[in-house]
């Protein structure tokens, strides 16, 4: 159980850094012309978002499959 | 040159902070705002983990305070300080606009799938993109139905999509009604075991600081 919930943390931990580069790249206010990025440019580890939130959900899945079992 | 990191409503003074390849954050008056920047001899700012996580700990600081703030995109360079100032100044009703928008609020992020959707597709052939397409329609209905009641809770809303197609909403809600969201968001991830969600912040207002053309879909609270 213990496991899970670090492996929960850390998808969560994932999750909050790509949404923390998508903010800071591609939010905010622009006050300048000259903002030079391109996508292109971003070295960072981008991973898919749609994989790690179906992994957080598999990881729900098994521990409500263990409570049930559990309550049985 | 000139780094901009976040325009705010004047507030106490900012504590000591490190700013990009490591230039101290300091704080500038400009008409009725404060400017957070800090000085180079000479940058051009690489999107960097380093570099962005620099950025956005600036930004944390300023917000922290609490006076109402608008963060920068990564990026913002001006020559010097009067470039700075008349930029600041031409947007000036703007930025008040937006200022008064995010004051005692915070952004709150929630990334959804739904657990029933189908993987991406290895390749595109016309059928299977017209049958994925509809069902991630399907599941954005489903999203937004049972996301309602947050976004009743929130100030305004922005939704969007991933580059793989997660839905992503970032809400604006009162620093008074954080509380509430959460219980209203784990009521809804016990009733809907269908969606995998996972809520993130409380960040900055990133995503409700473009100015001018969004504007108008700030409902009031």
């Amino acid at each position: 159980m213990i496991d899970q919930e670090s492996d929960r943390y850390a998808l969560e931990r994932q999750v909050t850094l790509v949404e923390l580069v998508d903010r800071v790249l591609n939010k905010g206010v622009v006050l300048s012309g000259d903002i030079t990025l391109s996508a292109a440019g971003v070295d960072l580890v981008y991973v898919g978002l749609r994989v790690l939130l179906a992994s957080v959900g598999t990881l729900d899945r098994l521990a409500a499959e263990r409570t049930a079992e559990a309550a049985r | 040159v000139i780094y901009l990191y976040a325009v705010v409503a004047p507030a106490a003074p900012l504590p000591l902070v490190d700013g990009l390849e490591g230039a101290p954050a300091g704080e500038r008056r400009i008409d009725e705002f404060a400017v957070v920047v800090s000085e180079h001899e000479s940058l051009e700012p690489e999107p960097t983990e380093e570099a962005v996580l620099a950025h956005a700990t600036v930004v944390d600081e300023v917000f922290r305070r609490g006076a109402a703030v608008l963060p920068a995109r990564f990026g913002c360079v001006f020559a010097d300080e009067p470039e700075l100032a008349s930029a600041v100044r031409s947007r000036g009703p703007e930025l008040r606009r937006g200022l008064e928008a995010v004051r005692d609020a915070v952004e709150l992020g929630l990334c959804v799938v739904g657990r029933t959707s189908p993987p991406p597709p290895l390749g595109v052939d016309g059928r299977s993109y017209m049958r994925r397409r509809l069902g991630e329609l399907a599941e954005d209905d489903r999203i937004a139905a049972a996301t309602e009641p947050l976004a009743r809770l929130a100030r305004a809303t922005r939704r969007g999509h991933s580059v793989d197609g997660a839905v992503r909403i970032a809400y604006l809600v009162g620093a008074d009604r954080v509380e509430r969201f959460r219980e209203e968001l784990a009521r809804i991830e016990s009733a809907a075991p269908h969606l995998s969600l996972v809520c993130t912040g409380p960040w900055p207002p990133y995503s409700f600081s473009a100015l001018g053309q969004e504007e108008a879909s700030l409902a009031p609270a």
